[in-house]
């Protein structure tokens, strides 16, 4: 990267420090509340009861088996809560620091200056990737350290790394969905707005329609299911469906950039 | 060095159904510092977008430098300093920091000292957080910031609103130092006053063209001056108002008060002959010669948009 590249990514990351830290908070929180719960619940024979009892309610939330460790973090984390948190993260800091800055004026004079506008919107992009990447490290590092102390046994370290990874790439190709509303010439709110829509949309498609066998085939056109599948903990992640995740994601991010040199920046 | 560094030939833009510019001709050429007038809306912005490839023209030619600006890209922009209308920053930061970013995304290469110097000549305290600046004193920053790389275009829109009397006179100075060491300065406002002390030329848009240019030396023999001559006796009211060019005269007693067109020899002749205890003649209004101007473009449809605008 060139000494402008690496002044813009720095703003960038510089700008979404403090909204940033409130989120890894949440998120930290989460997993440790999670966690924290598991010995208390472990052997509980009314959950093991509800996992038969309500099967349809609880696989509309991503968990199926809450009787296992490895069941317990899908149902309360891995299936659901991380990864939407992940993709709200991703899609704030990405929507603020393309369209936010474009309304605000905020990119009028730094395009003027001598520097692409591939480069300016790259930059903001790789920023937020990188905050997404630490936060999704974190988590995945609080997590890896729970699990001998907390006895959430049969899960290997290996295993929760590739899920929480995964769960940030899911949350990357929202960001990505942001920014290529945003490159489109989408104001703030509408690319946010579009990126939550295929957000929810997607966990519709996830979890809500399987719950008909009819429409079960629907999952599959879910980007939900290419970065985690149905339970990430207990059956890991399939490297090809993460391939389509990841290459949907460039796609988006290409769209965007190409579609941004193509347009009027908006004046302030 | 091109024969000219801004040229702007039949240059279309529209937002929906509005019409921004059209068929726009502007030709500014090296060294000279150029105003760029017209009243709120006329498309001096959309112009200035342009030439910074911020926006698009839907039809026309546009050359800044010898480059097209999109083709043109980075190292055009290199070339060139400018201050936007609207002009936001990022309020996360100080002064200081600011312009050292905008160093940095200029590649480096910026001279900390001639920064420092600026900042100083505008009183701009470089350790402020921008957040807390008034209007004035970010106008001050986006000045630093457009001066500070010594380029070889200056676009300043509407460079000096909200600056104190003080500070105007110090940009002034400044663009006409910079301007003695070869830079081009394309100046819009507007307001005339804030343009004819530094402007070599002035081009006038309205609705989207370029309806009048000249230089400022010929628009101010063009003008009306104001005068007022105290008599050391009672004033020759009949031999003033027999002088070519004298218009709007009121005559109190010794004192007596009114307009020259053009230059005001036949005036001076006149005033030789009798005792006169003072004179007064500030500088011409120009202002006022452009409305009269603009009175005359407003005709719906007239010829004289195209016999002007050459």
């Amino acid at each position: 990267m060139s000494g402008a590249g690496v002044e813009l990514f720095v703003r960038g990351a510089h700008a979404l420090r403090r909204s940033g830290f409130w989120w890894a908070v949440g998120i930290i929180a989460l997993a440790l509340v999670s966690v924290a719960f598991w010995p208390s619940l472990e052997g509980n024979s009314a959950l093991a009861d509800l996992t038969t009892s309500s099967k349809s309610l609880l696989e509309a939330f991503g968990a199926q088996d809450l009787s296992t460790a490895a069941g317990y973090l899908d149902g309360q984390m891995y299936a659901l809560m991380l990864p939407l948190l992940l993709s709200g993260l991703a899609i704030a800091s990405t929507s603020a620091l393309t369209a936010g800055d474009e309304d605000a004026g905020r990119l009028e004079l730094l395009q003027a200056l001598p520097v692409g506008r591939s480069a300016v919107w790259l930059a903001r992009l790789a920023a937020a990737v990188a905050i997404l990447a630490l936060v999704t490290a974190i988590t995945a590092v609080v997590v890896a350290l729970s699990l001998t102390p907390f006895s959430l046994e049969g899960i290997s370290v290996a295993r929760i790394v590739v899920v929480t990874f995964a769960c940030g790439a899911l949350g990357m190709f929202h960001g990505a969905v942001a920014y290529g509303a945003a490159g489109a010439g989408a104001s703030r709110a509408l690319a946010a707005g579009i990126a939550v829509a295929v957000l929810v949309i997607g966990y519709v498609a996830s979890y809500l329609l399987p719950l008909s066998d009819a429409l079960e085939g629907f999952r599959k056109l879910s980007p939900w299911y290419w970065a985690i599948g149905t339970q990430p903990v207990t059956n890991g992640i399939a490297g090809s469906w993460m391939v389509l995740l990841l290459g949907a994601t460039v796609v988006l991010v290409l769209f965007g950039t190409v579609a941004v040199n193509r347009r009027d920046l908006r004046g302030a | 060095m091109p024969d000219a560094v801004i040229r702007c030939e039949a240059l279309d833009k529209r937002f929906g159904a509005v019409v921004a510019l059209d068929r726009l001709d502007l030709e500014v050429p090296p060294g000279v510092v150029v105003g760029f007038l017209g009243p709120n809306g006329a498309g001096k912005s959309t112009t200035i977008r342009i030439l910074l490839d911020l926006a698009r023209p839907d039809g026309g030619h546009v050359e800044v430098l010898g480059s097209d600006p999109r083709a043109g890209g980075p190292p055009l922009r290199a070339r060139i300093g400018y201050i936007p209308g609207e002009l936001r920053l990022d309020e996360r930061l100080t002064v200081e920091q600011t312009l050292r970013s905008w160093g940095r995304i200029r590649g480096g290469g910026v001279d900390a000292a001639y920064v420092a110097s600026l900042c100083d000549r505008f009183s701009l305290d470089p350790g402020r957080h921008t957040r807390g600046l008034s209007s004035g004193n970010r106008r001050k920053v986006g000045l630093v910031g457009a001066f500070m790389a010594r380029p070889e275009l200056l676009i300043l829109d509407e460079p000096t609103g909200g600056l104190d009397p003080l500070v105007q006179a110090e940009f002034q100075s400044l663009v006409e130092e910079v301007r003695a060491e070869g830079t081009t300065v394309f100046l819009s406002s507007h307001v005339l006053s804030e343009v004819q002390r530094s402007a070599d030329r002035v081009i006038v848009i309205r609705q989207g063209r370029a309806v009048a240019s000249g230089a400022v030396d010929e628009l101010r023999l063009s003008a009306r001056q104001p005068f007022t001559v105290w008599f050391g006796a009672e004033a020759p009211e009949a031999e003033l108002r027999a002088t070519s060019g004298v218009t709007d005269l009121v005559v109190r007693g010794r004192e007596a008060t009114g307009m020259v067109e053009g230059a005001p020899r036949a005036l001076l002749d006149v005033l030789a002959r009798h005792p006169v205890d003072h004179l007064l003649m500030p500088e011409p209004d120009l202002e006022d010669a452009f409305l009269r101007l603009y009175e005359d473009e407003a005709r719906p449809d007239g010829p004289t948009d195209e016999d002007q605008s050459s």
